[in-house]
């Protein structure tokens, strides 16, 4: 049982991890839970669909920034900054879009931009092709529905 | 990786997407059914239009080794240099003859990221980004015999009441063989039903051309124009359609310039009406005669719209030399000028004893440069679309 202060969150896969409440409740949806409920501020906070391994990688990056937030000086702007470059340049796909969800739900909106920004700059410049590849998007157009849009515009290919 | 990995919820891929350049969207529109329908969607355009988008520059200049207007399209990413991009096919080739610099072909706007072309006579609506363009129906509505009909004023703008983009001409009719000049009239065009509509109004206001002086600011146009007691900025609200009197800060005109009738082209160009800081702010040009060696550029900020005596003098850039007029604020931290060899160059807002001036290898012939610069979007100028 987490201290006063503190709250323990539980991953889908049984992990447990125990931190402090400013960090937690930079997930709206975590915040709203314990301001709902006060029996989840005792207890354990059950994480739906979220592994222990893609549970660390959130609570690191709400621990930085909610340090931030809290002390501008230790933590600048530009230390901010240079963390979050780090902290999405380090991720390989796989981790990318299951954090990406995970905030989604969890909806940390901090982390929830700089991730769906690092997808936007992934896949800015390439090829239908290669975004059906990315996505495993399989392709629903015919060969001549394909056409036509890409004649409504063809300097854009 | 794995298939359920690679799956985004849809309001996820929505935030992504809404976060690329029009260009990489209009191309994925063919990844597949799903994402075709999400970017065509008018939620989704409207998404993109609310968040910052790349930024262009748009230029029409006149050429004169060529003999022609030309309009060209630069992005400016690296901030540095101002790097041309292939321009929709309606600016590569001008529909109408810009052969003659005083023909006044005239970019307005932008507006949601559609920019309006006029010659006073046709008018295109474009969104350059996409390519796609408009030519408006001519006017149904027949001048008396023995009378021509003259443009003075083209504005337009987008209606966040009723969903419609508009725009507005002032005309007059004039008899052929008299030089009396009969009361101007307002026009509008509705992009939603493709038509004109003649207001009901009869302008009181005189209208001498500003080329650099057409703003769309706060959902009204602007323009210059001049009652019987004095000089006005003249708005016209695009949403209640009516227009209103602005009034000129009092010190702007110290030395008389600018009132009435601009005889040498330098002169119309002597005031431009621009958007500093989400203020409306007058450049106002010493001397657009180019008698003095030095010069002045005084930009007066209306701090509070529309209240007269909130206009103060922010910035007195100084001293320049071969200046030949102001054309746009740029950023709102800088100015694009026009030099006294035709070239387009930038100047820093700022009050400076030496004002560093950037120079682009882009030039046009006197007083011929205007800019109009735009922030792309995903917006269609087919009905309903939006």
């Amino acid at each position: 049982m987490a201290s006063k202060g503190n709250l323990t969150l539980k991953s889908c896969n049984g992990k447990e991890f125990i931190v402090e409440e400013k960090v937690a409740v930079m997930s709206t949806t975590i915040k709203n839970m314990v301001d709902v409920d006060d029996s989840f501020a005792q207890g354990v906070i059950p994480i739906i669909g979220v592994d222990g391994k893609i549970l660390a990688k959130l609570i690191e990056y709400c621990k930085e920034h909610a340090e931030a937030d809290e002390d501008e000086e230790v933590k600048s702007e530009e230390y901010l900054k240079k963390f979050d470059e780090k902290f999405v340049d380090e991720l390989n796909l796989n981790d990318l879009y299951d954090l990406l969800k995970a905030s989604n739900y969890l909806e940390i909106t901090k982390l929830l931009n700089l991730l769906c920004q690092k997808v936007a700059s992934m896949i800015k410049g390439k090829k239908p092709e290669e975004i059906r590849r990315i996505f495993n998007i399989k392709n629903d157009f015919t060969p001549e529905e394909e056409e036509e849009i890409n004649r409504q515009n063809p300097w854009a290919f | 990786m794995g298939r359920d990995s690679a799956r985004l919820p849809e309001d996820v891929l929505e935030e992504v997407l809404v976060r690329l350049p029009v260009k990489s969207l209009l191309q994925f529109r063919c990844v597949c059914k799903a994402w075709c329908a999400l970017i065509k969607s008018p939620l989704f355009i409207h998404m993109h239009l609310s968040r910052p988008r790349n930024k262009h520059v748009m230029l029409n200049r006149f050429i004169k080794d060529e003999s022609k207007s030309v309009i060209s399209y630069h992005s400016h990413d690296d901030k540095e240099s101002l790097r041309a991009v292939k321009v929709p096919y309606l600016l590569e080739t001008p529909p109408f003859d810009l052969r003659q610099q005083f023909q006044h072909a005239q970019l307005l706007g932008p507006c949601n990221g559609i920019i309006c072309l006029t010659d006073f006579c046709d008018i295109y609506l474009c969104n350059p980004a996409t390519h796609e363009s408009k030519k408006l129906p001519p006017i149904p509505f027949g001048c008396p015999e023995e009378h021509y009909y003259s443009t003075h004023y083209v504005g337009f703008g987008f209606d966040q009441t009723t969903d419609n983009f508009k725009v507005i001409r002032i005309v007059r009719w004039r008899p052929i063989d008299h030089h009396i000049s009969p009361p101007a009239r307002a026009e509008l065009y509705y992009l939603n039903s493709n038509s004109w509509r003649e207001m009901d109004v009869i302008l009181p206001w005189t209208f001498y051309y500003r080329p650099c002086f057409a703003l769309l600011f706060k959902g009204s146009f602007h323009w210059h124009a001049e009652s019987e007691s004095s000089d006005c900025i003249l708005s016209f609200d695009i949403s209640t359609e009516a227009f209103r009197e602005i009034k000129y800060p009092d010190g702007a005109n110290p030395d008389g310039l600018g009132v009435g009738y601009a005889f040498e082209a330098a002169d119309a160009r002597r005031m431009s009406l621009v958007s500093l800081d989400n203020s409306l702010a007058l450049v106002l040009y010493s001397d657009p005669l180019g008698q003095t060696l030095e010069q002045v550029i005084d930009i007066w900020v209306m701090m509070e719209y529309g209240v007269k005596e909130s206009w103060i003098k922010k910035f007195s850039i100084r001293p320049l030399f071969g200046i030949r007029c102001p054309i746009s604020s740029w950023n709102d931290d800088k100015l694009l000028l026009e030099s006294s060899s035709g070239q387009l160059i930038s100047c820093p807002l700022q009050d400076d004893s030496a004002p560093q001036l950037k120079e682009y290898d882009i030039y046009g012939d006197k007083t011929s440069i205007g800019a109009v610069i735009f922030e792309e979007s995903l917006v269609s100028l087919s009905v309903g679309a939006n």
